[in-house]
């Protein structure tokens, strides 16, 4: 009478199985990088979370923290080669390349708990948890850089920076590109 | 007979038709059912409060982790010695918390150009030399997402956490700089300040750190 039932829960049960988990080796280390940072954003933002989603924990929490964020660009010194300059007596051209996110950089001292709301049935936010709340702010903001207009600025102070430099190198005329596109001229 | 073999051909219908709309995504998955939802934070705005003008060139990075911790230990009151001790410190007279967390970082080292003046750069013909500032750690990099805990016992404020991270990244760049981060940040940036300056056509290049 029950033995399809009794079938059947043996199929679920050998059904559900933990699918293994593909770990790969990270080699921490020292390494040699070629990044020309030109610009900094120290940006603010409010983490907002409720957590009241799962159907069985009895009451909610919340939680409102506040984290300042440090967003760091420029350009890639070692794609500057000597294919992009061209030089003719006191006049120079530099082809620049186009600006990246270098990082993004929430400090721990910068992320505050400004407010905590716990029902009673529930446990306080752990620090792992609250880590993956800021870990979420984190790429919203990594996200939002373009929208910020950081590698904008990055490229303009690039521009600046380098003008200035070949000044005192000698150069009256410097006209620097990114890519194939004119950014300034003097 | 009958009654028995439409009990069998109800029952695989049932299963059938489960295991189709499991396989659609109409039903939630069994292992699903109980399962912790994520707790997702709300996209609010971001403000900018400060935009400085840099010139960094950044020539090395070291990649690390690092273990910090913390441990506090109390004598037990009266009325907690009558409780029973949920701590690791089991029957003792003393009770505690501690903390252990992971911390994955990078630091970045690399000479500060916006310390370069005029007279820093001297040209004569064909000839350039080049004074540049002493390398120096540029930023160290410890976001929320580079820190696992390890182990959290008793209840830690949001201060004392921060407290126990700022140790994890402190150990970060001691390290780093036990491992001579400076000297071949020194090394990189003469390497790459001359090759820049060589495409420029100068025949004669030097460049040097301030004594």
């Amino acid at each position: 009478m029950f033995k399809p039932y009794i079938y059947l829960l043996f199929c679920v049960v050998a059904a559900c199985r933990t699918a293994p988990v593909k770990q790969e080796q990270e080699i921490l280390a020292l390494r040699e990088i070629n990044e020309l940072v030109t610009v900094e954003y120290i940006v603010n933002k409010i983490i907002k979370a409720s957590d009241d989603e799962t159907w069985y924990k009895i009451g909610d929490r919340k939680i409102l923290m506040t984290c300042e964020a440090t967003l760091k660009a420029g350009i890639d010194f070692s794609a500057i080669g000597g294919e992009h300059i061209q030089v003719h007596n006191k006049e120079v051209t530099l082809i620049l390349p186009h600006a990246t996110l270098f990082s993004v950089n929430i400090k721990p001292e910068d992320l505050k708990v400004a407010y905590e709301e716990i029902g009673p049935f529930r446990t306080r936010f752990t620090t792992q948890e609250r880590d993956l709340l800021a870990a979420q702010a984190q790429k919203q903001i990594q996200d939002s850089a373009d929208s910020l207009g950081v590698l904008r600025t990055a490229e303009a102070n690039a521009s600046l920076f380098a003008s200035n430099f070949l000044r005192n190198l000698g150069y009256e005329k410097v006209i620097i590109q990114f890519g194939n596109t004119p950014v300034k001229l003097n | 007979m009958r009654s028995g073999w439409t009990r069998y051909i109800l029952l695989i219908t049932t299963v059938l038709v489960v295991l189709l709309l499991l396989n659609m995504k109409w039903l939630p998955s069994f292992k699903n059912i109980f399962k912790q939802q994520p707790v997702t934070i709300d996209n609010t705005p971001i403000l900018i409060k400060e935009i400085n003008e840099l010139a960094q060139l950044c020539t090395i990075t070291a990649f690390d982790e690092v273990v910090a911790d913390s441990v506090v230990i109390k004598m037990k009151s009266p009325v907690e010695r009558l409780l029973p001790d949920l701590s690791v410190f089991g029957n003792l007279p003393i009770t505690g918390k501690r903390l252990v967390i992971i911390g994955k970082g990078k630091l970045i080292a690399g000479v500060d150009l916006k310390k370069l003046n005029a007279q820093s750069i001297f040209v004569q013909g064909d000839s350039v030399s080049l004074l540049l500032p002493h390398a120096e750690i540029l930023d160290t990099i410890m976001n929320p997402s580079d820190f696992e805990t390890f182990s959290e016992t008793g209840e830690w404020s949001s201060e004392a956490v921060t407290a126990v991270k700022v140790k994890a990244r402190k150990k970060m760049v001691e390290k780093a700089l036990h491992q001579g981060i400076l000297n071949r940040a020194n090394v990189r940036s003469i390497a790459l300040l001359e090759n820049f300056l060589r495409g420029f056509g100068f025949k004669k290049v030097t460049v040097k750190t301030m004594d």
